[in-house]
């Protein structure tokens, strides 16, 4: 009885064990990018890292002492894929523009995969783009996925002499350990005036949002009032455009449309002066 | 007099009926104690990814004519989760299995399972309910617990011919959230292979 029964689980072995451990080795082949420990883990995925900084740098090399720059505005994607696609065809049958910047709400629920549907469509642009952290990024372990896909939560550029000061401004998401709007990095840019024209400020969500940490709103718009030749300030978040003077004081903020209303903003700055215009797609 | 007797009457009565009510109880506790033995875990399973964990396990049951149905309760880690702090996640998981085909009296066949879990990731930065800081209906979905739809295969092996006995059986598993289906509805640039997800898994069933 004991003999058959061995003979049986050796003919099993024989017959099961060889194909079945190839078809495991062939699916673990295929589906490593199917393993998913949680929706709000990254550890277990290929992705690009620190894609800010890889942006800026190709920027940079593109960089030359021409006067004029154009760069597109537009933010919240969330979960309008398509109309993001729509975008980036839409912009790269344009040759005049320089970069784009996404003003925050790369995803809307803030889960690891929905960053990398975003990059997979963004990568597609021709010209680099830089992306901001909305409040809909922080949401669960969002926050770390952001940090490692993008980099910094705060961070500037140069370009053609004009700065790019990006912040985040998503005060609501965070607790006391971190420090929104950071003032620390803020104040680096004050009175420097050393190689450039002009400032622009950007951040997901304007000021007197409930977003925003309104105590701190007054310091945050002295200190904006100390960069070089303050431009104008871009911000998302509302959803919808909008041109409002927050503090009375000339520096005016605009907010783009989210993309699902399937339109952004082109700026053009030449020499002293800078023109807008919403692009349709 | 007749106080005291019919005292006495009432008294006997109750005796008799207590005497009949042991016989009954005899049986209402055997009942009871059938209905709580229902309640001791009939299989264990292991499971790797599916969105709950690395690896989730714990106790389950299965019931049915064909024991055509599973619920299991697993409990699952993360070891490490981007920032590096690991986290705990439990799992109710439901399973139906319609169809068994057996090969010979050892090897039986799955070709469809199918079912939901409810998952639900414990820490800091995950909640059920929106925390009071933020305006009414801020966020519309707990951040915490997500839904799954499943659908899979399994074989199982049987330890002795019999029909009852132990077994061990591997499965594996494709499923999807529900954030992942709300992404995938409106957009034609979301497809099917971008949302689901494998997961592999063991189940043992003590008898």
């Amino acid at each position: 009885m004991v003999k058959t029964e061995t003979n049986i689980m050796n003919a099993i072995f024989r017959r099961m064990i060889g194909p079945v451990q190839y078809l495991l080795i062939a699916i673990c082949f295929v589906s490593c990018d199917l393993i998913e420990y949680h929706p709000y883990d990254l550890e277990s995925r290929n992705q690009s890292s620190n894609l800010n900084l890889k942006n800026i740098n190709i920027l940079k090399e593109s960089d030359d002492n021409e006067d004029t720059v154009r760069f597109i505005f537009m933010g919240d994607t969330q979960r309008h894929y398509d109309e993001t696609e729509d975008f980036v065809k839409a912009i790269n049958k344009r040759n005049n523009i320089d970069f784009v910047i996404h003003g925050g709400d790369i995803t809307d629920f803030g889960m690891s995969k929905e960053y990398l549907w975003i990059h997979d469509i963004m990568k597609n642009l021709k010209v680099p783009y830089v992306a901001l952290i909305g409040n809909h990024d922080v949401l669960g372990h969002g926050k770390d996925v952001y940090v490692k896909i993008y980099g910094d939560l705060n961070f500037s550029f140069e370009f053609r002499k004009t700065r790019f000061i990006c912040l985040n401004t998503n005060a609501l998401e965070f607790d006391y350990s971190t420090s929104v709007p950071d003032f620390d990095f803020m104040m680096r840019f004050m009175n420097d005036s050393t190689n450039i024209k002009r400032t622009i400020v950007v951040m997901h969500s304007p000021p007197f949002d409930d977003q925003f940490n309104n105590n701190s709103a007054i310091m945050f718009n002295k200190i904006i009032e100390n960069y070089w030749n303050v431009e104008f300030c871009l911000h998302a978040h509302l959803h919808s455009q909008s041109t409002i003077d927050y503090f009375k004081n000339g520096i005016l903020y605009y907010g783009c449309d989210e993309i699902s209303k399937r339109s952004c903003f082109v700026f053009t700055l030449v020499g002293d002066t800078f023109s807008y215009e919403m692009m349709k797609f | 007099m007749k106080q005291i007797t019919l005292v006495i009457s009432l008294l006997s009565l109750l005796c008799v009926n207590q005497a009949w009510g042991r016989l009954e109880d005899d049986q209402r506790i055997e009942k009871y104690k059938k209905k709580w033995d229902n309640l001791i875990p009939r299989q264990i399973k292991l499971q790797y990814a599916g969105s709950m964990g690395m690896f989730s396990s714990g106790p389950g049951w299965y019931y049915g004519g064909k024991k055509q149905w599973e619920t299991d309760l697993l409990v699952g880690f993360i070891p490490r989760m981007n920032s590096g702090e690991g986290h705990a996640t439990i799992t109710l998981k439901q399973t139906y299995t319609p169809f068994q085909y057996n090969f010979n009296s050892r090897f039986c066949y799955e070709p469809l399972s199918t079912g939901i879990y409810f998952n639900k990731i414990f820490g800091e930065y995950f909640w059920s309910r929106l925390p009071e800081k933020y305006p009414k209906g801020y966020y519309f979905w707990a951040v915490n617990t997500r839904f799954h739809v499943f659908l899979g295969q399994a074989l199982a092996f049987k330890f002795s011919e019999k029909n009852e006995g132990k077994s061990l059986s591997f499965f594996y598993e494709f499923n999807t959230n529900d954030l992942y289906l709300i992404s995938a509805w409106s957009n034609k640039s979301i497809g099917l292979n971008d949302i689901i997800g494998l997961s592999f898994g063991l189940r043992y069933r003590v008898f």
